[in-house]
């Protein structure tokens, strides 16, 4: 009999179990929602009471209370894990050293009506012509062609010159002598 | 091989008087100031003449009968046309002096020196076509090339061009659009496939335009060889170098005493006198030179100011709501039919009128006070609304009559008589009365809200 008991009492043991799950499972959907957009997380308490005003059913925003309080509890416990899991890859970056293949392009020099024209009149048509003006070029002129929203030096760089490598340092330089230096480091580094 | 492309802009806008609140309903001449001021249109006309038309024209002539080689372009706004015929009809004759020796050619424009396409493309057709009919008929020449009010530009007329058989149409070279790019070249317009683009090197054109007797500039005084070597210098980088600018840059906005005539008689020589160098007018420069790539321009580009936009013209609130009421009343005169009228609506529309209300500041707002007639920008909307607030009424008054004849039509047809005229002048009235509260209104609030911002 007690056999026969511990035997019937196992489904029990399980629904137990999912009954604890199920609202964890709905909590993670929560999470993801929440994460996504973060303002509606916000508008749920005023949400529910209008739900308990309107109804006068507690359970429903009980059981959500519940939910939003185990996201809150879950969350706090993720962060250690990244941290972890971060570390590692940092540990096997530097195991690896994989050596990137430097593909050396050759200067281009490019022609007459590819020239790249400056707007104070001075017209360039290579990587160190590039470099030698934007060392003294005024702030007024940089700011002519490289601003926010495009960077005709990368764009002639990249275009006209073919060099993608140095087309992509130059749209991180704010200025130009961070521009030249830029240029001078890639030139350096084809020599 | 390089060429230059000299083109000189000729405009006169019809300025309106200082139109009072009290003079709607009364008076419907807004353009005929008699005072010893800039507003008084003869005087203007005449005093430009003497300055700059006709000794320039003089210059001009002699250029083209010492060089074989050297040509230039020319547009004309059709409101500069008219006030040389009336005021000054030796200058006009000068001109076609200048055009018939062949190697002056004439650009297509808007006949009031509007910006309709960007408010009414069919308007903008009409004044085109008037433009076209009006040089015919006094140079014997269709144009071939196509330059915007205050040279704007944007795809859409450029297409707009290309559809109507222009070969070529005129812009500003600006580093915004160009990038990396000169604007020595010939260009295609973004979304055509025949039309090109011509792009004015405005470095070098407004070294003459804005700079020249500018003694604070590093190369003042500009002699004619300096300038001939910065442009021989773009020999093996550039195809043409467009020179764009004012006819008037010659006496006018340059004076005599700054050298700039002989500046100008000295250029072709020392220009010719390079090999390589010669003169193109803009059709041959279109004809002479494949483009070497696109122009994508899908915002509004002009020539005026740091901004290059229209913000010259519509920056700010009152120059908006100008422009807005006057194209407003596009459908009531097209409905009305009277030439006049018409004739009227279309002066009010020219582009100066805005550009004299503008309120920027700095460097630009120094070149907008020099160009205006006026005080300051809130005299000049007030002149040019209390201007328009007759137009309204004159237009609602014709509308009225207009129907009110249909009316009587309907009326007589079922033979009953009803006297609808009678009450015609007691309307009238009314209709003055509310005109001149409305405009006595706008002029008071106006007034206290900008009366702040212009003394500052």
């Amino acid at each position: 009999m007690k056999l026969t008991l511990f035997f019937m009492k196992i489904p029990t043991i399980k629904t137990f179990f999912t009954k604890v799950e199920l609202p964890a499972k709905k909590g993670k959907l929560a999470v993801s929602a929440a994460a996504d957009k973060p303002k509606k997380t916000i508008s749920k308490k005023p949400a529910v009471k209008s739900a308990v005003a309107k109804t006068g059913v507690v359970k429903k925003p009980i059981t959500s209370a519940l939910v939003v309080k185990k996201v809150a509890k879950k969350n706090t416990v993720k962060p250690p894990i990244k941290k972890v899991l971060a570390k590692t890859v940092v540990k096997k970056t530097p195991v690896k050293k994989i050596s990137t293949p430097v593909t050396k392009t050759k200067l281009v020099v490019a022609s007459d009506s590819q020239s790249f024209w400056i707007s104070d009149g001075q017209i360039l048509n290579s990587l160190p012509a590039l470099e030698a003006a934007l060392k003294v070029m005024p702030v007024a002129v940089y700011r002519s062609h490289a601003d926010s929203d495009s960077n005709h030096f990368a764009d002639w760089v990249e275009l006209v010159l073919g060099d993608k490598i140095c087309a992509v340092a130059l749209r991180k330089a704010k200025t130009a002598k961070s521009a030249a230096v830029v240029v001078q480091k890639h030139l350096n580094s084809l020599a | 091989m390089l060429s230059v492309c000299p083109y000189f802009h000729v405009h006169q806008p019809y300025r309106v008087k200082r139109y009072q609140v009290f003079d709607i309903g009364s008076d419907n001449q807004y353009f005929n100031d008699n005072s010893e001021t800039d507003l008084n249109n003869r005087r203007i006309i005449e005093k430009v003449a003497n300055k700059s038309y006709r000794p320039t024209n003089k210059i001009l002539k002699e250029l083209l009968d010492t060089h074989p080689e050297f040509r230039f372009a020319l547009s004309f706004s059709g409101t500069a046309l008219d006030q040389f015929e009336a005021y000054a009809p030796d200058v006009l004759e000068s001109f076609q002096e200048l055009v018939a020796t062949g190697r002056v050619e004439i650009l297509a424009d808007t006949y009031h020196h509007s910006l309709a396409f960007f408010y009414s493309v069919p308007e903008f057709e009409r004044q085109v076509s008037k433009h076209q009919k009006r040089i015919k008929s006094l140079f014997g020449v269709t144009p071939k090339v196509f330059r915007n009010t205050e040279l704007s530009y944007r795809n859409d007329l450029a297409k707009w061009c290309e559809d109507n058989g222009y070969l070529g149409i005129m812009a500003e070279g600006w580093d915004k659009y160009l990038g990396w790019r000169s604007p020595n070249y010939v260009y295609r317009p973004a979304g055509c496939e025949r039309i090109k683009v011509l792009l004015k090197n405005y470095k070098l054109s407004d070294d003459l335009a804005f700079r020249f007797s500018n003694t604070g500039w590093a190369s003042y005084p500009l002699r004619a060889e300096t300038f001939a070597d910065w442009i021989h210098a773009h020999h093996g980088n550039g195809e043409t170098v467009n020179l764009f600018m004012d006819y008037e840059t010659f006496g006018e906005h340059q004076w005599e005493h700054t050298g700039i005539f002989d500046f100008l008689r000295a250029l072709p020589r020392v220009l010719l006198s390079h090999p390589d160098t010669s003169f193109k007018t803009p059709t041959e420069t279109v004809l002479a030179y494949e483009p070497t790539g696109e122009y994508d321009v899908p915002d509004v580009l002009t020539w005026a100011d740091t901004d290059r936009d229209l913000t010259a013209w519509t920056g700010n609130d009152i120059q908006r709501d100008a422009l807005a009421k006057i194209y407003a009343l596009e459908a009531d005169i097209m409905s009305i039919g009277d030439s006049e009228l018409t004739e009227v609506w279309r002066k009010l529309q020219t582009s100066d009128h805005f550009y004299y209300m503008c309120t920027k500041w700095s460097n630009d707002g120094d070149v907008h006070a020099y160009f205006s007639p006026y005080d300051n920008p809130y005299d000049a909307y007030i002149a040019f609304m209390n201007a328009l607030s007759d137009l309204q009424l004159r237009i609602k008054h014709l509308i009225d009559k207009k129907t009110g004849e249909e009316a009587a039509v309907a009326v007589d047809k079922k033979t009953i008589r009803i006297p609808v005229h009678k009450h015609e002048d007691t309307i009238m009235i009314q209709l003055t009365i509310k005109m001149r509260m409305i405009a006595w209104w706008r002029q008071t609030v106006t007034h206290s809200v900008f009366s702040r911002f212009i003394k500052k």
